[in-house]
């Protein structure tokens, strides 16, 4: 029992000055994405202003990605070591990895509606994303279904590292079959076909969307664990 | 950015929701936190 | 055998399993899994006119006539080119040389009948005066 909670305890201590660090910079990335995105930033030469929707639509889809990769990680040590630790952090990530990938969903939409003529098509691109939330969506059911959350954990980790084979579909599905969504601008080992002036507001929200998850992740967690305490305090009585 | 935009209505849309839902996700997250702090102060001290 | 690494042995014979699987069926479905066909394609394999199919490809320049409310232009994907008739409004990205996704039904081997179109961006995103500047050089590469 001491070595399962003493990991959380050292984890507790080294985020609790890590909490108000990262929130300031969630900020700090925030206030100058929002500026130069949607002030500063020159419209596109084909989109107009219509672009600058892409700065809130592309990190977020990539957030969404990066948290399922966190995500398929830790159930993985939660599942082979039952790791009491991963198993938190990876209930923490879902209902966050959830959020971006609807806001994704929603925000590609709104880009969609002007640009292609359409909020939604079934091309591979926007159906791996859409799988995506029904990953989250199916992880956050599966470990609720259970009355205990040792339990619970156990089928959601499988589910998200079954899950872990649509990243690479999400990725790929733009080069390898005709979407109607356009391939990757910025993951190219060439030079990227998106000008500087542009990138830099896309990176600064990708950096605000990070420090959020951090941030968000790190409260999430304190609650799961003293949700965790509860259950072992109500167990004794 | 020119307020004249045809698209003014779908990039306040996409923000707005953005903005939007990160801030009640961040209020429901704390909320969920303080109330967890709460139940456990309360529980340890009826034990 | 330590039930630890039984669970690890496990979950990568797992894993092995569903990827070799998934590729496979991704492999198999590869037809279905396409959004739209290219011109190129439908002369090769042969087409139900009363089947709604999507056709991609690039709007040739000076091929859009606008006649009342009926719009017509060609599809090209540099190989073959297909006519397309459409009546109603274009998305704001249709331009000449710009990628286009129609969906509709192929009355004959070159007659394309649009329900609906749509734009189909490509990956580059720059200011107005970049794309100025870059069209005066004579290095923009239209729409490739």
């Amino acid at each position: 029992m001491k070595y399962r909670w003493a990991r959380p305890n050292f984890f507790l201590k080294i985020t609790t000055p890590l909490l108000p660090v990262s929130f300031i910079l969630t900020l700090l990335f925030l206030t100058g994405g929002l500026y130069l995105g949607l002030i500063a930033s020159p419209p596109d030469y084909l989109q107009g202003d219509g672009m600058r929707i892409m700065y809130v639509h592309v990190p977020a889809s990539w957030i969404a990605s990066l948290i399922y990769a966190f995500l398929a990680l830790m159930s993985f040590f939660a599942f082979v070591w039952r790791h009491l630790l991963a198993e938190v952090l990876a209930i923490s990530s879902v209902p966050i990895g959830a959020l971006f990938t609807g806001l994704s969903l929603v925000t590609g939409a709104l880009w969609g509606k002007p640009m292609w003529g359409t909020y939604w098509v079934w091309d591979a691109r926007l159906t791996s994303v859409l799988v995506l939330l029904f990953l989250y969506g199916g992880y956050w059911a599966l470990y609720k279904s259970y009355s205990r959350p040792e339990q619970g954990i156990r089928a959601a980790s499988l589910l998200a590292l079954v899950g872990v084979i649509n990243l690479p579909i999400i990725k790929g599905s733009v080069e390898w079959w005709n979407t109607l969504h356009q391939p990757a601008s910025l993951i190219k080992l060439s030079s990227p076909s998106i000008d500087p002036s542009m990138l830099t507001p896309l990176l600064l929200m990708a950096g605000a969307y990070f420090f959020y998850f951090i941030t968000l992740l790190m409260i999430r967690t304190r609650t799961e664990l003293n949700t965790r305490k509860l259950l072992i305090l109500e167990a004794k009585k | 950015m020119s307020i004249s935009t045809p698209y003014l209505t779908y990039i306040l849309g996409a923000y707005g929701v953005t903005l939007f839902s990160l801030c009640l996700f961040l209020g429901w997250t704390i909320f969920q936190w303080k109330k967890s702090i709460h139940q456990l102060n309360n529980s340890s001290h009826e034990t | 055998m330590k039930p630890k690494h039984q669970r690890l042995i496990l979950i990568i014979l797992a894993f092995l399993g569903l990827g070799g699987a998934s590729f496979f069926i991704l492999s198999a479905f590869q037809e279905a899994l396409v959004f739209y066909y290219v011109p190129s394609d439908h002369c090769q394999k042969k087409m139900n006119s009363k089947q709604c199919i999507r056709m991609g490809g690039l709007v040739k320049p000076h091929s859009v006539h606008v006649t009342g409310k009926t719009v017509s232009f060609e599809i090209t994907d540099q190989k073959a080119s297909i006519q397309v008739h459409y009546q109603g409004v274009l998305p704001d990205l249709f331009r000449e040389g710009q990628g286009v996704v129609a969906e509709g039904y192929l009355l004959g081997p070159n007659l394309f009948e649009a329900k609906s179109i749509l734009a189909k961006h490509d990956e580059k995103y720059m200011p107005k005066e970049v794309a100025d500047r870059l069209k005066e050089k004579g290095i923009w590469r239209n729409a490739e």
